[in-house]
């Protein structure tokens, strides 16, 4: 019975060795990915808001001032109805 | 007070002439399109409904590939890879999003059938990512990043060994005095190898900005020509990019531009005559194939009750002169197109409620 036990203790050690082992290799690499996206994704600001019409062309709006792109994913165009002030020059677009 | 008979009739021949040459001067460099062979097709489907998949924006045949450039709303990626035999998805890759190997916006694509890699000059981002299809394939997508700062691009075309054909104009407000040039050659260091900066005649500012926000933009396999056509009108420009330069070619006009500009924005506002021309073109060494429409008036959809939908179902055949040779009429919405070198056409297609699949059509034109 006491063989028993050690052996499955030992087994028991082994696998939380290795797991520990691998979590600690690939730990950095997921950390600096992640750490990577959460800083660019902080930094998402947005200064004009209109509407995809959904027929043709991609949702593109452009700011005539500084031709600054604002894009919907999943849509399709014209958008229309803008209006803000573009983040990158601060021109009002109306 | 008597006028000379002859002196009258000289009076009104010279009125009348000048009518005449007024109105020439006005419509005439516009011809209406005569495609020498019209006549239906039907696509066959190679996938199912691709749920999710939505504003299609490239697409690209590659060996034994069909990639397809839009936004899977469900895994969040740009690209997916399908089979072009089976319809297979062999991958889905380049995530929605800031970080590596990820963009916001997929519609400056470029492509380079030589090396086999796709780029996005993301301008929102201010970086330009390119992958090579084996890597996507094999599902390690490791993009070549460098930085993108110029916000006058508005469509690239991707050439070979890296090259690259960008069109670029300054924003609408601050056109004095910008360094803008139309079209750039550019090589894979970024170095310009040659530029071009005419027009098609157009009558306004304005018309030209907004026809030009989203130009379709594609060059010839073998390198030497490239076609640009504006969406809300009927014009083909077709120049040559051989020897590394740009120079020009044929521009051939069809229907004039004929939509309101909003004065502030500098944005499209439909009449009773906008429609919509080339959805897509796309280049091969022999034909420019164009998704087309020409007939739809963009102010009356959705008016019957159908919801908003416009079903582009039409492909034209143009040779390198820009002559029409060839209408084809289907029943799909066709959203963008490519053709392989068996002379096969792959598009997303959609129906009326906007279900998509990719599907193939056998071209009778060698």
């Amino acid at each position: 019975m006491k063989k028993k036990i050690f052996l499955a203790a030992t087994a028991a050690l082994l696998v939380t060795t290795a797991a520990a082992f691998v979590y600690a290799n690939n730990k950095s690499a997921d950390d600096d990915f992640w750490n990577r996206n959460a800083e660019a994704l902080a930094n998402n600001e947005g200064g004009v808001v209109g509407k995809c019409e959904d027929i043709v062309n991609e949702c593109i709006a452009q700011c005539p001032y500084c031709n600054s792109l604002f894009y919907t994913p999943g849509h399709k165009g014209g958008a229309y109805g803008l209006s803000g002030v573009c983040p990158n020059c601060h021109s009002s677009i109306h | 007070m008597t006028f000379d008979k002859s002196f009258l009739k000289f009076s009104v021949a010279l009125i009348l002439t000048f009518i005449q040459a007024g109105c020439a001067w006005d419509e005439g460099q516009y011809s209406e399109l005569k495609f020498k062979e019209r006549h239906s097709g039907k696509f066959e489907p190679i996938t199912e409904e691709l749920t999710g998949i939505n504003a299609v924006s490239d697409i690209f045949p590659y060996q034994d590939y069909v990639i397809v450039v839009a936004f899977d709303a469900i895994d969040q990626t740009f690209v997916t890879v399908f089979d072009k035999d089976s319809g297979e998805t062999v991958a889905k890759s380049v995530r929605y999003g800031r970080g590596p190997n990820e963009i916001l916006m997929p519609t400056h694509s470029y492509f380079d059938r030589e090396r086999g890699v796709i780029g996005f000059y993301d301008q929102m981002l201010g970086k330009d990512i390119s992958f090579k299809i084996e890597d996507i394939i094999a599902g390690k997508p490791n993009g070549h990043e460098k930085d993108a700062t110029n916000n006058n691009i508005h469509s690239v075309a991707g050439t070979r060994d890296g090259m690259r054909v960008e069109m670029k104009m300054p924003p609408f407000f601050k056109r004095e005095g910008s360094p803008a040039v139309r079209l750039e050659l550019i090589d894979s260091s970024g170095n310009v190898l040659a530029d071009y900066d005419s027009w098609p005649e157009i009558d306004t500012d304005e018309q030209k900005y907004v026809m030009y926000q989203q130009p379709r933009m594609d060059i010839s396999p073998d390198n030497r020509r490239m076609v640009i056509a504006p969406s809300y009108a009927g014009i083909l420009e077709i120049l040559s990019i051989e020897d590394e330069k740009i120079k020009d070619g044929v521009t051939r006009y069809y229907s004039k531009p004929d939509f309101n500009v909003n004065p502030k924005s500098i944005s499209i506002e439909y009449n009773n005559g906008t429609m919509i021309f080339a959805n897509d073109v796309y280049a091969t060494d022999k034909y420019i194939y164009c998704a087309f429409d020409g007939e739809t008036r963009l102010l009356n959809i959705g008016k019957d009750g159908s919801g908003k939908s416009l079903l582009v179902k039409n492909i034209a055949i143009f040779d390198w002169k820009g002559r029409e040779l060839e209408l084809i009429r289907t029943s799909d919405g066709i959203q963008r197109i490519c053709v392989d070198d068996d002379n096969v056409l792959y598009a997303m297609v959609e129906d009326s409620l906007h279900r998509v699949c990719l599907a193939r059509l056998n071209l009778k034109r060698h």
